[in-house]
């Protein structure tokens, strides 16, 4: 077995940052309401001299514009969640672990060409969803995770990959790293035993009696001589997300980056459950409860973040808002299997079509969705009824397969009367008759009746046109539409 | 010089809900419009031909007995009869078509269109090239294209293209109409019945209307502007080709009633001289058996005696079963009949008027109808079909035409109107005559009766009354033939399980002269024979001119008996007082709307009066030959004839 722990140290400030670094110092508190304590600082705050462990009102005294941001472990668990839900793209088996997560991915390693490359891809994706996380890797989750801490106090440790090499390994760290209770490290300390070599050079019956059962399963989970099996997290068969803006965002340019980060989240959970989104809505909250809602629908679901930031990128453009952002909610409420689009080396139909659909749907969301439509053959002589409206990628309801001939592809919304003389008519210079007439003589019956001879007719120029003469009214000539 | 043309693809009304013109309209506009032939090309049926035929003969038009068929396979294609031989193939295959699908459709594939039929000639409306190659080689010398121009897309373009086909498969190109009205404004109305046909409303059949109203018989002129002129000119070397007329067909007699060594004469002679012994067991009086002698010498003349004898065999056997059965009508003047006991009118008590049951005059065949008891009819028509086959025997249709509610709720529908709209307007339709009261109507029962569709619907639906809708069987009108009957005319399946009906009814028969035997059913003759059953007598013990009887009658005491039990005709009774058989015959007559609107009722009861009062001198007639006629009626025209 071959394990990844993801340590994301300073979580709550991270939480904070996520959708953009700010630069007004921030610290987040925990304790007691009365004497609240500074647990994390960003870089202005540090500078200003704020630490970890500080009273709020000591901060406070050296910082006057401090925010500050009180804990929330409900918001990191569902973070972590999040990000383990995130993680199931590279393996199944990603678990919450302390203040990160852990993932098994030895099974994973073919397909991913081998550990290095793996983590590699982890970092960077998590880079792109806002966080920073550091990672260790070891043969057992609690090595693995020693090796992230290690990394993340700035130690260098070589990842290990079997289990032989692990004891050598962890030989040099120091036990704080670990979960133990501050009295068993305070009493190994006082012991002299302050490294890992010490630990594991003491008799294990000893140390079970002395420190208690639990520090020796530890100890032997962590080498890998106790098994340490672990639940998967499962996610929920949805997708939300929520994230608040560092500071009030008055136009929507500055609402892409933070809703990049949620949509590479997303991909990478949908990703992990081979699932894409159909339909999708992204709430923008202005407080005081108010809320704007762009609702996204796809032809077929969809995950890729770039094309769905694009697709939204058009919506928002088309929005005015009401008011200045504080925070973005992202909610899929249905997953469905996505079916993967297949690249090959000559872009045939397949292709052609798939890039129809995503034309269709950037021209909808550019121009509005009742604006585009395809066109399929209705069932009606008249020519202005003889075509209908249809939902892109529709055909319409086939009730007639003898579809008439001649007609030309674009039909003018309103005939446009020519000029004649003569009684000849012409349009760019007099018409010579190609085809025709063409008597078309009906819908007498709902009040559009049409009584019409319809040549093809062409100028001088070549511009060949379907015309038609009035038989009802004023018996006159028409342009009906223009063949290509 | 202007072109000739013979129409060869028309449809008349009789293609049910297609044809939107009746064949007599059609045969006048062609007549009109100088074509030289018609041919009446009904899809599947030849139910039109006769009205067409005896139209065509009034005005000297040349009419061609054809039909249109589409066969499953797609493949669509007109017949022409050119001789008796190709019309009696013809109807045998309609007849095939119709048998074997349900009542108004038919079914027919490639097999069923015999090979090389004598007297056919083939049109072939073009499709595949494989079908034209098909039906080449099915009619060799005899196929012919179809060229059809109704200003459809690109007409030149067509032309061209079908002669190319006609090129390669060897045939000729004839122009042809598809017509399907006999003037341009029925185009409505087509587009109706098409919508009443695809069971939708106008707004629904889309293309399956015709695009335009260019289905019509147009003029030479306008046809030679669209056809060049060696189309037009093949059209009338079929035409010419096309010799046979309706005319020609024959009805023959079946043969089997006369035993071997006799003719029909000799045979109904001597089943009349039986029956004359019978009837006159003290010997018939002279009176009586000269006028037996009189009409078989006038029943030989017109050779009707196989139709006596087919009626007696068929009386015969309801005797033979104690089926009560009467002859009726004007059948009653025969002795004949009586001594073949088909009446019960005894020539010897009343004067019987042979002539006004046939006449060399008239020259219309016999008209006798006998009724039997309405519960055991059915035995006496199974009987039939026993005797003669289904091959033989079927039954005249009538055809049902649209009535005002029925013309109304079709066309309202089409129209798309909801059926509660239907309902209302035809509640007012007792109002169509006046026009005041029906705006009042119509605006009482919420419609605008200026508005668009209302105004269409209630002049379409005029229209469209008295169409045809389709082929119903007769109430029991039997046509019987020596050989197979569908050679005659195609018979189809009724609605009735086991019931085949001829495409022709009554009027068409008499037409052509064929005969039928009308075998109806009469709940009267089913009561009294049960009333004869409950006092034990049988009809022939029943007295004649009971004055008892009579007394009653003059009471109006008639509640339940035949003819005279209507409030009319008991109204009427005290006022007749009828004292004989004959009183009786006026009495039923002079209730009647002709008399009553003709103000015929008070003059003759007048006259009744003075003859009673013992004036009977003093009536007056307006020449002696009117007082021949009329003197029975006392000089009143009581009767129809």
């Amino acid at each position: 077995m071959l394990w990844v722990a993801l340590e994301l140290p300073s979580l709550p400030l991270q939480l904070v940052e996520r959708a953009g670094v700010s630069r007004e110092p921030v610290v987040i508190c925990e304790g007691p309401e009365q004497r609240p304590v500074v647990i994390c600082a960003n870089a202005s705050a540090s500078s200003a001299g704020v630490r970890e462990g500080q009273a709020v009102a000591a901060a406070k005294a050296l910082v006057g514009e401090l925010r500050v941001v009180p804990r929330d472990p409900a918001a990191e668990r569902e973070a972590l969640q999040g990000l383990a839900a995130w993680a199931g793209q590279f393996t199944p088996m990603a678990c919450l672990d302390g203040q990160g997560i852990a993932l098994e991915i030895e099974p994973s390693l073919k397909l991913f060409s081998g550990h290095a490359r793996l983590c590699s891809a982890i970092r960077r994706g998590i880079r792109h969803l806002g966080f920073h996380a550091v990672a260790g890797i070891a043969p057992t989750p609690l090595a693995a995770r020693l090796f992230a801490r290690a990394e993340a106090r700035g130690l260098h440790v070589r990842s290990c990959i079997d289990l032989a090499g692990l004891r050598e390994r962890v030989a040099d760290l120091p036990l704080f790293l670990l979960d133990w209770p501050a009295r068993t490290l305070a009493h190994l300390t006082d012991l002299g035993v302050l490294r890992m070599r010490d630990m594991l050079e003491l008799p294990m019956e000893g140390v079970a009696r002395r420190f208690g059962p639990e520090i020796a399963i530890h100890l032997g989970r962590l080498m890998g001589t106790i098994a340490d099996p672990r639940e998967p997290y499962s996610p929920p068969p949805r997708f939300r997300a929520r994230l608040e803006l560092p500071a009030e965002a008055d136009g929507v340019e500055a609402l892409l980056f933070p809703l990049r980060r949620m949509l590479a989240e997303m991909e990478g959970a949908l990703r992990g459950r081979g699932a894409g989104v159909q339909r999708l809505m992204l709430w923008l909250e202005h407080g005081r409860k108010a809320r704007t809602r762009v609702e996204m629908e796809f032809a077929s679901p969809e995950r890729e973040s770039d094309f769905i930031l694009a697709i939204a990128r058009e919506k928002l453009g088309r929005l005015t808002l009401p008011a200045a952002t504080l925070a973005l909610d992202l909610r899929a409420e249905a997953l469905l299997p996505y079916m993967p689009r297949e690249s090959t080396w000559l872009p045939g139909a397949r292709e052609q079509a798939i890039g129809r659909e995503r034309l269709i749907e950037r021209l909808s969301a550019r121009l509005g969705r009742d604006r585009v439509f395809g066109i399929a053959v209705g069932d009606d002589h008249r020519p202005d009824r003889s075509w209908s409206p249809v939902q892109p990628g529709h055909s319409g309801v086939a009730t007639n397969p003898a579809a008439p001939a001649a007609r030309p592809v674009w039909l003018l919304n309103r005939p446009h009367r020519l000029i004649t003389r003569d009684d000849i008519p012409s349009h760019q210079g007099e018409l010579s008759f190609i085809a025709g007439p063409e008597r078309i003589e009906s819908g007498w019956w709902d009040g559009a009746e049409v009584r019409r001879d319809y040549y093809v007719a062409a100028n001088a120029r070549g511009e060949t046109y379907w015309i038609f003469r009035e038989h009802r009214g004023d018996q006159g000539w028409y342009l009906h539409g223009v063949f290509a | 010089m202007i072109p000739g043309y013979a129409e060869l693809h028309c449809l008349t009304s009789y293609s049910f809900l297609r044809g939107a013109s009746s064949p007599e309209e059609l045969v006048h506009r062609a007549s009109e419009m100088g074509y030289r032939a018609l041919a009446v090309t009904d899809e599947c049926s030849v139910a039109g031909v006769v009205r067409a035929h005896v139209a065509a003969k009034e005005l000297g038009l040349k009419l061609i007995v054809g039909t249109e068929i589409t066969l499953e396979d797609g493949l669509k294609l007109v017949l022409l009869a050119t001789s008796i031989r190709g019309y009696e193939t013809m109807c045998e295959l309609i007849t095939t078509g119709r048998r074997a699908a349900r009542k108004g459709e038919y079914r027919l594939a490639r097999g069923d269109i015999p090979a090389a039929a004598q007297g056919l000639e083939a049109i072939w409306f073009p499709g595949d090239i494989e079908e034209g190659r098909w039906l080449a080689s099915r009619f060799p010398g005899h196929a012919w294209i179809a060229v059809e121009l109704h200003r459809g897309n690109d007409d030149a373009a067509r032309i061209e293209k079908i002669e190319s086909m006609a090129a390669e498969l060897g045939l000729r190109c004839l122009a042809a109409g598809d017509v399907h009205m006999h003037e341009r404004a029925r185009k409505k109305l087509q587009d109706v019945m098409t919508a009443i046909r695809l069971k939708c409303p106008l707004s629904q059949a889309g293309r399956r209307l015709h695009p335009n109203g260019e289905r019509y018989l147009r003029s030479i002129g306008r046809l030679s502007a669209l056809h060049p002129a060696r189309h037009l000119a093949t059209s009338l070397d079929v035409a010419s080709r096309c010799a046979f007329c309706l005319d020609e067909i024959r009805y023959e007699y079946p043969e089997e009633l006369v035993p071997a060594g006799e003719t029909p004469a000799t045979h109904l002679r001597k089943l009349t001289l039986e029956g004359l012994a019978r009837r006159y067991p003290e010997g018939a009086p002279d009176a009586v058996v000269q006028t037996v002698e009189h009409e078989l010498k006038l029943i030989a003349e017109l050779s009707y005696e196989p139709f006596f004898l087919t009626v007696q065999d068929i009386v015969a056997f309801a005797r033979s079963q104690e089926i009560l059965c009467q002859g009726r009508g004007s059948a009653a003047n025969s002795a004949v009949c009586y001594c073949l006991g088909i009446t019960e009118v005894d020539p010897g008590r009343m004067s019987v008027l042979f002539e006004r049951f046939i006449s060399k005059e008239r020259n219309e065949p016999p008209d006798i109808d006998v009724d039997f008891e309405h519960q055991r009819r059915e035995e006496v028509i199974q009987y039939i079909y026993r005797k003669y086959g289904r091959e033989r025997a079927a039954i005249a249709a009538v055809v049902i035409t649209y009535q005002p509610r029925s013309a109304l709720r079709d066309v309202g529908k089409a129209l798309g109107l909801s059926l509660d709209q239907v309902d209302m307007l035809s509640k007012s339709m007792s109002w169509w005559d006046n026009r005041e009261a029906l705006r009042q109507r119509l605006a009482e029962g919420g419609f605008d009766p200026g508005n668009r569709v209302v105004r269409e619907v209630l002049d379409l639906t005029q229209q469209l009354v008295g169409f045809p809708r389709h082929l119903s069987q007769h109430p029991g009108g039997f046509v019987i033939d020596n050989r197979r009957l569908s050679r005659l005319v195609p018979v189809e399946n009724a609605s009735m399980p086991e019931r085949t009906v001829i495409q022709w009814d009554k009027d068409d028969l008499d037409a052509l002269g064929l005969l039928k035997v009308d075998v109806l059913g009469l709940g009267m003759l089913s009561c009294i024979r049960r009333a004869l059953a409950l006092v034990g007598r049988r009809m022939q013990d029943v007295p004649a001119e009971d004055a008892k009887t009579y007394e009653m009658i003059q009471r109006a005491d008639t509640i339940g008996v035949f003819q005279i039990e209507s409030r009319a005709q008991m109204s009427m009774l005290p006022r007749l007082q009828p004292r004989c058989f004959y009183d009786i015959v006026i009495e039923v007559a002079i209730v009647r709307p002709g008399p009553i609107q003709g103000n015929m009722v008070h003059p003759y009861l007048q006259r009744r009066e003075m003859v009673r009062a013992g004036r009977g001198d003093q009536i007056t007639y307006e020449s002696e030959e009117l007082k021949q006629t009329l003197a029975h009626t006392l000089g009143v025209p009581l009767f129809q004839e």
